[in-house]
């Protein structure tokens, strides 16, 4: 069954054509990646997603529901949460608090006053807060300030962030940029035991490494368009996706 | 700028405490305590500072829930406000209201003036939190100083002018005619029934002989200002006016429930009670769910929509709130003093209240309220000294020659006396530039033996007044009682600049060996960064946040740290 449907998708920025009749079908429980060159439009189809971006044309159904017209928050209520290029986190909260945000907004909604009670003594919260950063393995530093932790660790809080309201569907904006490898591949890690969940997933990334270990379903774009999807295996062996984009670099060097 | 802004530092899970069905953190309990003990006994404690006057304390008291509540929307989402004092002004003048034409009692009036508040400002923070940062500021700004204009115009009726609006013995006040409450003084309340009956008759007799005669004698008569002079002199036209029945005279003074609100400490004791349940309120705030979401409201707002959250109802909210906890520290200070004048609303007094949470430390409870106490005593007491006192001081200290003594006494008294508000921005200048966190910030990075002796030498000075008090016979001149908290600021100030010192040697000696020389400051506390020298300021943030993450909530002074 398809959870998110993308139908003919098109944004233009003044004469650049960011989009251009965009296709897409996110199957549930697959990991599905988007590929492609730099300025193929993969970013600007996402910020469209998660009601940042407008586009001029089309339509995006999440499992039946239209997201074009909704805000961000009716959006994320929907079921879908982001992690972002550049970590989104609250700098000066501790991790804790950082992952409690959003548990509290799953369970209380958009916006709740109950200035009498200790957040920290709801316990349901607090143990899903507690388990969503044991999973990214940043347990040991949940009273540490996000501010002071490092580039890798900031990315992973913000994952916490987003595992920690249990969505539908997470899109993943480039989750290894500016990784080492040993960072690279700990998050390669990290995301395929989160794949055992069943959650799906659409990633943008860059490194093939990381995009032939975690997807079972991949869509090129070039030039604002989708010009290939399939699977890790038709895509490694499609000709026009070796022309246009791979190169010959298929993460096994 | 706060070095700390977790709600909640320690590691556990703190069931701590219930009272009433609030669950409170132990340290939150504690320091809740500690407050309280404190507040109750601010006039014992201001004794050998001499600002024990009831007026004194009870101001103190009111600026502290303004400042406390004001910390709701700065300290909390950072949303900085330049126009409270509206709120205070409408709570006032909400208050005054109630006392007229409701009761005399003042808790109806309590209620009263932060429900207007709040009314009012539901739509004024809808607009101006459409923006943020400057454009906030300054819209609030405009509002408030639109508010205060029309105060003088518009509403003029309502608020009297630049006279202000009082309370008198003549108000409608249906509450207490129902009930008969704050009547006449030995009067059953049939007499009073009666004579405002033959009162009312008698206005309705004058109406009529308003209507027609409009004037005696070919002169227009003054309706407006008839005194028993001017009705006999009617009678004696021949106009058919009666004698003005006897107005019987009622109180009006407001009054809680039976005393009235005019004798010093009760007034203080009042407002003490109210500005305790708020620092319990904030406290509570502060660490519930709601004030997590103010709080990061202050960091990342884009991060909250994308996590289904809506941050604009939260600064509302905390809008709101803050101008309700305004509104009662102006109902407060009509139930204290019945009478509501416009320069509460003035623009100044929005500035005051941003001055006394930067001094005291925004973002922590009990921070504002030292704000509010540092900022009244610069007003009420240190603008109270004059250069004949000082000359005094000195001259009872150490016997001068004139031509040194003169400077030491005329130096000073630019800061002091009338001068108050140049030594209130001198010490606010040197606090926002070495202490960006504020007094609260001060005792974050002081080590556990800098505090010790903070608290020792404060101490003493309790212990030396009431040696001389009572031993002694006031033998000891005002000012050793001080000498122990001088020696420590003394102290406090040279030790970080040795310390910085030997830490750099250590740092030099760090670089030529095993480069491990930062690890043993930690002893010391992050004090070195309030020196001038001591680096720049994210730096010093940064060592503070990291060294107070573990030790005590600002709210609770008690518990030693690392």
């Amino acid at each position: 069954m398809s959870l998110l449907t993308v139908n003919g998708i098109k944004k233009s920025f003044g004469g650049l054509k960011a989009l251009n009749d965009v296709n897409l079908n996110v199957e549930e429980g697959t990991v599905h990646a988007v590929i492609g060159p730099n300025g193929a439009g993969k970013s600007t189809l996402l910020h469209t997603f998660v009601g940042k971006l407008k586009p001029d044309e089309g339509a995006i159904l999440f499992n039946g529901d239209a997201v074009l017209g909704k805000d961000p928050t009716q959006i994320n209520q929907l079921g879908i949460s982001r992690v972002f290029q550049t970590p989104e986190i609250f700098t000066e909260l501790s991790l804790l608090e950082n992952v409690m945000i959003p548990a509290l907004a799953k369970e209380d909604g958009t916006f709740t006053i109950n200035p009498l009670g200790a957040a920290m003594n709801r316990r349901s919260i607090r143990e899903h807060a507690e388990h969503a950063l044991d999973d990214v393995g940043l347990a040991d530093k949940m009273h540490g300030t996000a501010a002071n932790q490092s580039r890798g660790d900031k990315r992973r809080l913000e994952l916490a962030m987003c595992l920690v309201q249990n969505p539908r569907l997470l899109l993943l904006d480039e989750p290894t940029a500016g990784m080492s490898r040993a960072d690279t591949n700990n998050t390669i890690e990290l995301l395929q035991k989160i794949h055992s969940r069943g959650m799906t997933k659409v990633i943008i990334e860059h490194d093939m490494h990381v995009v032939f270990s975690l997807s079972t379903r991949i869509s090129v774009m070039a030039q604002g368009a989708v010009i290939e999807e399939g699977t890790p295996e038709q895509i490694k062996a499609s000709a026009r996706v070796q022309e246009a984009y791979l190169a010959g670099n298929t993460g096994e060097e | 700028m706060t070095a700390q802004l977790s709600t909640n530092p320690a590691a556990e899970i703190d069931n701590g405490f219930s009272f009433l069905g609030l669950r409170m953190t132990r340290g939150d309990a504690l320091g809740s305590a500690l407050f309280a003990l404190a507040i109750l006994l601010l006039p014992l404690l201001m004794l050998p500072f001499n600002g024990s006057a009831p007026s004194t304390v009870y101001q103190i008291a009111i600026f502290g829930i303004f400042a406390i509540g004001f910390n709701i929307l700065f300290g909390l989402t950072g949303y900085l406000s330049f126009g409270h004092a509206a709120f205070v002004g409408i709570g006032s003048y909400a208050a005054i209201w109630s006392l007229k034409l409701l009761t005399l009692n003042i808790i109806p009036a309590l209620f009263v003036g932060p429900i207007a508040a709040g009314l009012i400002a539901l739509p004024i923070g809808w607009l101006t939190l459409r923006r943020s940062g400057i454009y906030f500021s300054i819209l609030t700004l405009a509002f408030s100083i639109m508010l205060f204009i029309m105060a003088f115009s518009v509403f003029k009726d309502i608020t009297n002018g630049q006279d202000g609006q009082r309370t008198s013995q003549f108000d409608v006040r249906m509450i207490d005619d129902a009930f008969g409450w704050n009547q006449p003084e030995g009067k059953t309340r049939e007499e009073v029934a009666a004579s405002k009956a033959a009162l009312a008759e008698w206005n309705r007799e004058l109406a009529a002989l308003k209507r027609t005669n409009p004037e005696i004698n070919g002169r227009p008569v003054d309706w407006g200002t008839l005194n028993d002079f001017t009705i006999r002199n009617m009678q004696e036209a021949g106009l058919a006016i009666s004698t003005r029945p006897e107005q019987l005279a009622r109180p009006s003074i407001p009054e809680f429930f039976g005393t009235p609100m005019n004798q010093g400490y009760t007034n203080f004791y009042i407002c003490a009670v109210v500005l305790i349940l708020t620092y319990i309120f904030a406290t509570l705030l502060r660490r519930s769910s709601f004030g997590l979401m103010l709080l990061a409201v202050k960091t990342n707002q884009t991060r909250m929509d994308y996590m289904g959250l809506k941050p604009k109802r939260y600064t509302l909210a905390a809008f709101v709130i803050s101008a309700m906890f305004a509104g009662l520290a102006g109902a407060l200070f009509v139930a204290m003093d019945p009478n509501a004048p416009p320069d509460r609303m003035e623009w100044t007094e929005s500035g005051k209240v941003v001055i006394m949470n930067i001094l005291g430390g925004m973002g922590s409870v009990v921070g504002p309220f030292i704000g509010a106490l540092i900022v009244k005593y610069f007003g009420n007491i240190i603008s109270s000294i004059d250069v004949s006192r000082l000359t005094h001081t000195i001259e009872d200290a150490l016997p001068l020659p004139g031509f040194i003594e003169w400077p030491i006494a005329h130096l000073p008294h630019l800061f002091v006396g009338e001068g108050w508000e140049l030594g209130m921005g001198l010490v606010f200048m040197l606090m926002v530039i070495f202490l960006p966190g504020g007094g609260v910030s001060l005792w974050q990075r002081w080590s556990l033996r800098t505090k010790r002796l903070f608290l020792i030498s404060f101490g003493l000075i309790y212990v030396i007044y009431v040696i001389d008090r009572f031993v002694l016979d006031d033998a000891l001149p005002g000012w050793t009682m001080f000498l122990p908290l001088l020696a420590f600021v003394v102290y406090a100030i040279l030790r970080p600049i040795v310390f910085w010192r030997a830490r750099q040697a250590e740092k030099r000696a760090g670089q030529d060996g095993s480069g491990s020389g930062s690890g043993g400051t930690t002893g010391g506390g992050g004090k070195a960064q309030i020196t001038p020298a001591g680096g720049p300021a994210s730096d010093a943030s940064a060592a503070a946040a990291a060294l107070t993450r573990k030790p005590t909530d600002p709210s609770a002074p008690a518990p030693a740290s690392a």
